[in-house]
């Protein structure tokens, strides 16, 4: 193995042409950005930049007083007054002090030093927390994956962007892609740091190395000596954060290799200890996410730790991390959030706004009468349990980012000071919007809305599978961000939100659903179901011609687009599990007419189905799904049920393999913090006992073993400690099966339950409740 | 939510009926769930007022429905043809 590699950084005076791929902080006033070039190869540029701070007061003399106090911090800090908007609905800019230090250490400890001289209350900062790599792009007006001209100067890099964020075309540079894995010789039934290496697999496009031969340092020697050599710009693995290169550091460490294990590009060890990640809750639920692990000029992607990736490809990823201007190892790996946080970070710098460290920004008084009146959601009309025939689906497209766009709805805007005589005005409350200037959220989601409905029309246009895939990836990617802004506008921690304008964008979309139903009944259509921004209508014998048509005219009417989705040959909403016949939201399943099933809210489409239970589930959708109508659905059943018999048959004859049994669920608390036997909780205490890191936002897998046994421990098994004499409680798994059968046909049965033991004639077959 | 809360408010008044009467009460409470929706749109400080109205208008529904059955009956039963 070569000794320390020496990076090749870009001489004075030397330009190169290429694509932003990865930016992070070097010695202070540094930063280091990698350049991939079009030859393919991988540049290194020093640029010399300072990151800075705001600090605004009540007066002016209050800020001179501060810069007194300056010098006697040994930090080296540069002063100088400028002109902000301070807060978001200012009308006009304040004189505020701008600090600028050496690196993100001592901005830490110098804001927090400033804070506390006015008792926390004098001095208010701004912009402290923005990650420093984005707060470079920002200043820079860069972003990644942007094609530049770079030319290293003494004084820094001059860059030439010869690139747009808005473009929708553009050139992406071949980026090699290596997956990495690591096959360990254990001891016991789960892997631990003491292990050692069996085998290391790289695979890449075209080739495959496996290292298997010589001892282990030989091993960690070649696989340094493999990544140099095919020197790949992404490594992919499947639990690189949590667990493998921290596995790999710790062997490397063991065999006093740990100084040359080096997968980045850079000089930079991987993390040996193993750090903490962070439980998070968003949207109801509890997630975890890994600390990361960091290649440096080269890019680590965790599936299992990337949700942008696992769910948006590279291809959402790159576009997400230009749009937003989140350099792409942060945007691997952040909530969807804090991308759609960036790109408003960098609006506010772009137009002058001051972004708030603490956010002090207080909701309007209301009294008891008005939150009743403004503090509600979506409007939603309760489906019609049973059978439906011929029922069309129309969905208003990204209906609440248009809304805030057209109407322009945005934290500064709603009840502003500027305009309270404004002539817009948010139906049922009253409140003002400012006629004068378009908040920063519109600016935010013209530029996302417009891209996504440029990708979602080539995605319907191409037939390149390439190219298919590209487009969707990314307006999959923007799909989910643009559900997010409206969130953010009510969310207590977002930069710039204001519950009021999330109050307004509800009563928008309130006042939209009603009056589109209004007209779809005076059009003659009945309504099956309607929720927030989509209505299930139906009318006898309806065309397709029928429901483009009541599209063009909503589209018209209400200046907002509308989309037909499609007609259903039948759809069954389903009743309440609790209350007997009481319809429940997004629970339903229904046949187009070109065959394909939709279904929300049943067993197959919840991550904690075992697979066994959501095959039969589907298969039987799918016998009835040949059903052209509702009579013939009736009919369908006794077949359907057979397929349930079928999959009962391979639980109680073992004729299944044991990873379809597997449960995933996710664990809210840590494991210690549960006082009730839930499966899960079970399974991840024998995992700690196991030595197993569990924590909260972990999902833990798990098999049922014995679900009656009055010792918690046997009642089920993880799945990391699953072993070839693995039992599973056969008669809870049917159980379970016919659970999520009877949630299918519920409206048709007479009981709750479908009991196995009435086959083969189980049921009394009546028609739904209603329709 | 507030429905439910609301229902449970009434656990005294169905402890005290008898089992056939809390079958009926039960579905009322099912037809209130039926148009929460629409309570909630109504915006009433006292939740019980959205109740009422909506077993009224549930009550309406199947009062007309039964009128016109009748009527149907009537008819058919005072036809030529009997």
């Amino acid at each position: 193995m070569k000794g320390s590699r020496q990076v090749y950084s870009l001489q004075n005076g030397e330009t190169i042409k290429g694509w932003i791929f990865d930016l992070y902080p070097g010695k202070d006033g540094e930063i280091l950005v990698w350049i991939k070039t079009e030859s393919g190869r991988c540049l290194r540029l020093v640029d010399k930049w300072s990151p800075s701070f705001y600090v605004s007061a009540p007066s002016r003399e209050d800020l001179i007083r501060l810069t007194s106090y300056l010098p006697r911090n040994n930090l080296d800090v540069n002063y100088e007054f400028v002109d902000k908007f301070v807060n978001l609905h200012d009308c006009e800019r304040s004189k505020v002090l701008r600090l600028t230090v050496p690196d993100i250490v001592s901005l830490r400890s110098l804001s927090t030093f400033i804070w506390s001289l006015g008792d926390y209350d004098k001095y208010r900062l701004w912009n402290v927390d923005i990650p420093i790599s984005q707060m470079y792009l920002y200043d820079r007006d860069l972003f990644p994956l942007a094609y530049v001209e770079a030319t290293a100067k003494d004084e820094g890099v001059v860059w030439k962007l010869m690139d747009h964020a808005e473009d929708v075309e553009y050139p992406v540079p071949p980026l090699k892609i290596a997956n990495l894995g690591v096959k360990i010789d254990a001891a016991g039934i789960v892997p631990c740091f003491e292990d050692p290496i069996a085998t290391i697999l790289v695979k890449l496009d075209d080739e495959s190395v496996t290292i298997d031969s010589g001892d282990e340092e030989e091993m960690i020697e070649r696989l340094v000596e493999v990544i140099e050599e095919k020197d790949p710009d992404i490594i992919l693995t499947y639990g690189g954060d949590s667990f493998l290169f921290t596995y790999l550091a710790r062997r490397a460490l063991k065999t006093g290799l740990l100084s040359k294990l080096r997968l980045g590009r850079d000089d930079a060890n991987l993390n040996v200890l193993t750090r903490n990640g962070d439980t998070y809750f968003s949207y109801g639920r509890v997630y975890y996410r890994d600390a990361p692990q960091r290649l440096l000029g080269r890019l680590h992607i965790d599936i299992e730790n990337s949700g942008m990736y696992a769910h948006y490809g590279l291809e959402g990823l790159i576009e997400v991390a230009r749009t937003c201007r989140i350099p792409l190892d942060r945007a691997s790996r952040v909530s969807i959030g804090s991308c759609m946080t960036a790109i408003q970070l960098y609006q506010a710098i772009k137009d002058d706004i001051l972004v708030p460290w603490k956010k002090s920004e207080a909701e309007n008084f209301k009294t008891a009468m008005d939150l009743l009146v403004a503090d509600r959601g979506g409007f939603y009309f309760e489906p019609k349990v049973g059978i439906h025939d011929n029922v069309g689906e129309i969905d208003f497209s990204s209906m609440y980012p248009t809304l805030m766009l057209r109407k322009n709805i945005s934290p500064e805007t709603i009840a502003c000071e500027c305009c309270p005589d404004s002539a817009n005005r948010v139906p049922e409350l009253g409140y003002s919007i400012c006629e004068k200037r378009v908040g920063i959220v519109p600016k935010v989601l013209d530029l996302m809305l417009k891209k996504r409905m440029y990708y979602k029309a080539m995605k319907n246009k191409v037939k390149d599978p390439e190219a298919l895939m590209r487009y969707d990836q990314r307006q999959a990617a923007y799909k989910i961000i643009l559900c997010t802004c409206f969130g953010y506008l009510g969310y207590r921690n977002a930069r710039f939100g204001k519950v009021d304008a999330h109050i307004a964008a509800c009563a928008f979309a309130r006042i939209t659903l009603l009056d589109t139903a209004r007209l779809a009944e005076q059009r003659g259509f009945e309504i099956v179901h309607g929720i927030v921004d989509s209505l299930y209508l139906k009318r006898e014998s309806a065309t397709d011609r029928d429901f483009t048509d009541l599209c063009k005219e909503i589209t018209e009417k209400m200046d907002l687009p509308i989309s037909y989705e499609g007609r259903y040959r039948w759809i069954v909403f389903l009743p309440s599990k609790i209350h007997f016949g009481v319809p429940v939201l997004n629970r339903f399943y229904g046949v187009f007419q070109d065959g394909e099933i939709k279904a929300r809210g049943i067993e197959l489409r919840r991550g904690d189905t075992p697979n066994i239970i959501k095959q039969c589930q589907e298969e039987v959708i799918q016998e009835l799904a040949k059903a052209r109508n509702s009579e013939e659905y009736i009919q369908r059943i006794p077949p359907a049920l057979s397929i349930l018999r079928k999959h009962v048959n391979r639980i109680l004859n073992h004729d299944l393999d044991i990873d379809g049994l597997v449960v995933c669920k996710q664990i809210t608390k840590d494991p210690d913090h549960y006082v009730n036997h839930l499966h899960q909780a079970i399974a991840a205490k024998q995992l700690q006992a196991h030595d197993i890191k569990v924590v909260a936002g972990q999902t833990i897998r798990y098999v049922i073993a014995d679900a009656d046994n009055k010792r918690p421990e046997r009642r089920v098994i993880p799945a990391q400690l699953m072993d070839a004499s693995v039992h599973y409680d056969a008669k809870e798994y049917v159980r379970l099966l016919n659970d999520a059968i009877s949630t299918i046909l519920s409206p048709f049965i007479s009981n709750k339950t479908i009991e196995i033991e009435e086959f083969p004639n189980p049921i009394s077959l009546g028609k739904g409740l209603e329709g | 939510m507030i429905l439910e809360s609301e229902i449970a408010k009434w656990e005294g008044f169905v402890k005290a009926l008898r089992e056939d009467d809390r079958t009926a009460f039960e579905e009322l409470m099912n037809t209130c769930r039926r148009y929460a929706s629409a309570a909630g749109a109504a915006t009433r400080p006292i939740p019980s007022e959205a109740m009422f109205m909506s077993i009224l208008l549930s009550h309406q529904k199947i009062l007309k429905e039964i009128e016109v059955t009748l009527e149907r009956l009537k008819a058919s039963l005072q036809s030529p043809e009997r």
